[in-house]
């Protein structure tokens, strides 16, 4: 069965994907495709204010909020009816704010609410399946289909390649061994004792025991993927921008001595000393003048909220304001104190303490900053490992929940059945089958057969 | 004999005896012809029927109203059922045969079939014309002219029989093999292979001392396999035990000192064989560990003194048989009535089949059994029926869709996606870990997968059907009011079911109880006095057997699993139930790899879905034939 993973599980399901390349952008797109009704009820779930009946090709201002029904972002929601959409289904387009954090979150909602994450090329086939391709986009997948050996899961084993990918076979090995007992015990009855419930359940700890790490390492690893975000915050002409620029080699944002000039953020990717990360500038931190301003502060404070690391960017020539020392307790072991100008002299008293000065104009301290935050970024990362994409720590979540059943389950083909979900599941990230494995496993270890 | 009939069965052993009642059944004029009228259904190997996955398949060929199971339950002498104390999806019925009985169970049933003439014969080749199959040539010389033939060798193509260095062209012991009828089926264009199966010594009862070896008795109360015999007297015949005895190191050294006179290991047997069945020597070889492996010694019937030593097949020469034989405790006496042995065939590969059992390369000829790489009576009658239903349905063309089992529905349907899907390389035995959805294929659900789809084609007659549904939907009227009768704590029901050993709380229904671990099932009657409400329902409840009743507690207790197992089959359909046309080019789609092109075609896939099974295609080549597909769709609407 297993070649067919993709369709295996679920035609008629609502799949979401973000729509946009991963990494901060300004604008994010998440696409929901299911039959009708159901990718709006997932929708709904995200946009609490979506009507029972949205008007088709329609955008709508709207707030997104979590799977607690927190807020997370204001943005459009834009639902195409079937068939008259891309994949011929029922989708449901949200545009948020490009952090990688707002389309996590946005992502775990819509899981939350009942949609699964798309394995590749799910849109395209479904699109397919509906007739919403020609010829030509079709055979544009031929020559992906020559491209490839083993397909989808091939592609996905590269991802994964080293040593989470022989974790999972490890996993794997372990869970078709004590499959393979089931299946014998079940199959020969006269020839096998059966194994018990007690007996399964202490033969499979060791698999719950190693799938349940590599959850918590795919959750790391997920999180890890949407590039760390280094966000920088200030009063306003604290020289956020200028330090910005410095530290990109680029004019990128505006530089002006009025303050409040930088009212979005702005975000670019840059490289600290071989470490990618987001770097977001953000308007300066102080109470807003105008309505624009205010906004690019909200902004500011949304955007130093989703950070990993947030660079409090405090002038060194005057005293810190208590707007600054709030700041410096709110961001908590986030913050990084960095003192900037430090070509001119320094004011007292002095209440911060700056774990780094720097001067954009002299370049003076620039490098140590990299370092400071690429110390910081990896301090954050478990075993660096190789990054993990939310299908496959679904497909790792999956299996774990299966193998705890599988472990619970009173009966032997009942825990079977969850073993072959959790192998199935595996077999998503590792590409293998398990049914003439399992066989093979059989014959070879147990004398069957009279 | 007539020069013609609609539908002719070739082959009188278990897939051809169902192949032709089931023709039979549908009207069809059918021929069945065997090269020994006296041997049809013989059991050339164990004197037994059923187990794990096959028991599933006899009870799903009852459902469908073939013979196995009840000519199964009129000859059994030992009934059992396999896994019993696990739940109702693997428990494995199984009878011990009266071999003779058996035999003469099925002449009975195929002589007394209307519409169907039994004849003694020879076919040496098929005649086309047209492009399809036209009739059959015998080895007298005669022909007979039919519609769709259904071709059930068994091990008689081109069947080589070993005994030690001893080998002799045979298809069974003694009797003669179809020599020429391999080449005939090459030139119409199949692929042959070669297989290997084995058969252990039969020994004279006499002569065995069973004070030595464990007692293996039958179930104190017998279920039988077939609807029918629910209302007949039932077990029919006296019931025996078997025995268990066991090797030993005298037998292990005697094995492997002889090896080299072993045709398996000496490279005289080129066939392939069983995995699942291995001979003795290749268990000594495989597993040098093992200080004993069991023998179960099993008596062929009432009436004979013939007796079979399960688990002791070899192909080692009797002399050294006789040795290993007496080497066993309880066997040291033993008087071998017949050498254990070995024996090669040929088969056709079966990914040149369609899913109805006919070959791509003639229509009109079906093939069924051993000649497609099985193993098993049980797994060649359920491919008898299914392809003795098509022949008897292509033989009138167009009247309705043919027979074809889902995976999910039967292990007929298993077996035979797997088989022309998969291809095979080894005898195919039937296993419950083959079945996806085993918890939807248990022995006793076989009437509710089944029946209704046989009663409408004609394969079950009206009667039984009615009887048959009649009673399915009695279990669903009682499992229905299981799920509503309410159960509340009031201080007599806590006591009661305190006593039992169950804490009651809160409100339940009586299926809320069923579903405790703690509650025994048999104490549902007494609790579920006076609390159904219709007086109907609640006589059919009381009147429920023992099996009937452990089928609807197994289904209120599993129904979370069993939905879980259909939600995957319903997910599982939309687009892998696709039909490819037989006619796709595949050579004209870009961007197939030449191995994917090669593998398709050569199994040609009716669904999406058997073509994603197929080793070799990748799911991007299933993308994209999914593509070509949905683009024919399309192009042929505009």
């Amino acid at each position: 069965m297993g070649a067919l993973v993709a369709d295996r599980e679920g035609t008629g399901d609502v799949i979401v994907a973000p729509a946009t390349p991963p990494g901060a952008s300004a604008l994010a797109i998440i696409r929901l495709s299911g039959p009708p009704g159901a990718a709006l009820a997932v929708a709904r779930r995200l946009v609490p204010s979506l009507p029972e009946r949205p008007e088709e090709r329609h955008a709508l201002v709207a707030r997104f909020v979590d799977a607690e029904m927190r807020p997370l972002d204001e943005g459009i929601v834009l639902p195409f009816e079937a068939p008259r959409s891309s994949t011929g289904e029922e989708v449901v387009e949200l545009f948020c704010h490009g952090a990688p954090a707002i389309v996590a979150a946005l992502l775990s909602a819509a899981q939350a609410a009942g949609a699964r994450p798309a394995r590749p090329g799910e849109f395209t086939r479904r699109a397919l399946a509906n007739g919403k391709m020609d010829l030509a986009e079709a055979e544009g997948i031929a020559h992906l289909a020559r491209s490839e050996s083993r397909g989808a899961a091939r592609r996905a084993l590269g991802l994964v390649e080293g040593e989470l990918s022989r974790r999972v076979r490890a996993v794997r090995e372990d869970l078709l061994d004590r499959l393979a007992e089931i299946e014998a015990g079940l199959d020969f009855p006269e020839e096998l004792p059966a194994e018990g419930a007690v007996m399964r359940q202490a033969a499979l700890g060791k698999a719950q025991a190693a799938l349940s790490t590599l959850v918590s390492a795919a959750e790391g690893s997920v999180a890890r993927e949407r590039v760390s975000t280094v966000t920088m915050v200030g009063r306003p002409n604290v020289g956020k921008s200028t330090l910005f620029n410095a530290l990109l080699g680029a004019d990128r944002a505006i530089v002006t001595p009025d303050p409040g000039t930088t009212r979005d953020a702005v975000s670019e990717a840059a490289d600290l000393l071989g470490t990618r990360v987001r770097l977001v500038d953000t308007a300066g931190l102080r109470e807003p003048e105008s309505e624009a301003e205010r906004i690019g502060v909200d902004v500011a404070r949304r955007a130093a909220g989703l950070a990993d690391v947030v660079l409090l960017l405090v002038d060194g020539s005057i005293p810190p304001s208590s707007e600054e020392e709030a700041a410096a307790k709110s961001f908590g072991e986030r913050a990084l104190v960095v003192r900037t100008k430090s070509d001119l002299p320094a004011a007292k008293p002095w209440s911060l303490a700056a774990e780094v000065a720097v001067s954009a104009r002299t370049g003076a301290g620039l490098e140590a900053l990299k370092a400071i935050v690429r110390e910081r970024l990896g301090s954050m990362e478990n075993d660096g490992e190789i990054l993990v994409l939310e299908r496959h720590r679904d497909a790792l979540a999956r299996a774990a929940a299966a193998a705890r059943e599988a472990a619970g389950a009173d009966a032997d083909e009942i825990a079977a059945s969850w073993l072959r979900g959790a192998l199935h599941a595996l077999g998503e990230i590792t590409g293998e089958t398990a049914t003439e494995e399992l066989l093979d496993r059989i014959f070879s270890t147990f004398c069957i057969g009279k | 004999m007539r020069a013609r009939f609609e539908v002719v069965v070739v082959g009188g052993g278990h897939a051809g005896c169902e192949a032709a009642l089931a023709s039979a059944r549908l009207g069809r004029d059918t021929l069945l012809l065997t090269h020994d009228v006296a041997a049809l259904a013989r059991m050339s190997c164990n004197p037994a029927v059923g187990g794990l996955a096959k028991g599933q398949v006899v009870r799903e060929i009852d459902a469908l109203g073939g013979a196995m199971g009840r000519v199964a339950d009129r000859s059994g002498i030992q009934f059992k059922v396999l896994n019993a104390s696990r739940g109702p999806a693997v428990r494995g019925p199984r009878v011990q045969s009266d071999k003779v009985l058996y035999n003469e169970e099925m002449s009975r049933t195929v002589r007394a079939t209307p519409s169907l003439t039994l004849a003694a014969g020879a076919v040496v080749a098929v005649r086309e014309g047209g492009g399809r199959l036209r009739g059959l040539l015998l080895s007298d010389g005669s022909e007979v002219a039919c519609e769709a033939a259904v071709v059930t060798t068994g091990t008689f193509l081109r069947g080589l029989v070993h005994v030690g260095d001893e080998r002799r062209e045979e298809g069974r012991w003694g009797e003669p093999p179809a020599r020429t009828l391999s080449e005939n089926l090459k030139a119409i264009g199949l692929s042959l292979g070669r297989m290997k199966t084995g058969t252990p010594p039969r020994v004279r009862a006499a002569s065995l001392d069973t004070s030595r070896m464990i007692v293996a008795r039958g179930d104190e109360r017998p279920v039988p396999f077939s609807f029918a015999c629910r209302s007949e007297p039932f077990p029919r015949l006296p019931q025996v035990d078997c025995f268990l005895t066991h090797t030993t190191d005298r037998v292990h050294d005697l094995i492997r000192r002889n090896l080299f006179r072993s045709p398996l290991y000496s490279g005289r047997i080129v066939g392939r064989g069983p995995r699942y069945c291995p001979s003795i020597e290749d268990k000594v070889v495989r597993f040098p560990d093992r200080p004993r492996h069991q023998i179960f010694v099993e008596p062929e019937g009432l009436s004979t003194d013939w007796t079979y030593l399960n688990g002791l097949s070899m192909s080692l020469p009797a002399a050294v048989q006789e040795e290993i034989v007496r080497a066993i405790p309880g066997l040291e006496q033993a008087e071998i009535l017949r050498p254990a042995y070995a024996i090669e065939y040929d088969m056709v590969f079966p990914e040149q089949l369609d899913d109805t059992l006919e070959v791509r390369a003639l229509p009109g000829l079906f093939l069924a059994g051993q000649i497609n790489g099985t193993s098993g009576y049980e797994e060649a009658a359920g491919q008898g029926i299914v392809a003795g239903t098509n022949a008897a349905l292509a033989a009138r063309r167009g009247e309705r869709a043919p027979l074809v089992l889902g995976r999910h529905e039967a292990y007929i349907g298993v077996m035979i996606d797997d088989l022309v899907t998969l291809g095979i390389d080894e005898p195919y035995r039937l296993l419950t870990s083959r079945a996806e959805y085993r918890l939807l294929l248990g022995a006793d659900t076989a009437y509710a997968r089944l029946t209704a789809k046989g009663a409408e084609i004609g394969l079950v007659d009206p009667r039984s059907a009615d009887a048959i549904l009649d009673r399915e939907a009695r279990l669903n009227r009682v499992r229905g009011a299981l799920e509503t009768a309410s159960l509340t704590p009031d201080r007599e029901t806590v006591e009661r079911l305190a006593a039992l050993g169950v804490p009651l709380s809160e409100e339940t229904t009586l299926a809320g109880l069923l579903r405790r671990p703690e509650f025994p099932p048999e104490a549902l009657r007494t609790v579920a006095e006076g609390r159904i409400e219709d007086p109907l329902v609640a006589a059919e409840l009381d009147s429920l057997d023992e099996e009937e009743a452990g089928r609807v507690t197994a289904e209120i207790r599993y129904c979370g699993f069993l939905a879980r197992e259909e939600a995957a089959v319903r997910r599982l359909s939309r687009s892998l139930e696709l039909k490819i046309p037989r006619d796709l080019e595949y050579r004209g789609l870009p961007g197939l790899s030449h191995e994917a092109v090669e593998k398709l075609e050569r199994h040609r896939p009716r669904t999406l879905g058997q073509a994603g099974r197929i080793p070799g295609v990748t799911p991007a080549a299933v993308t994209l034939l999914l593509a070509r597909l949905t683009l024919r769709k399309r192009e042929s609407v505009a």
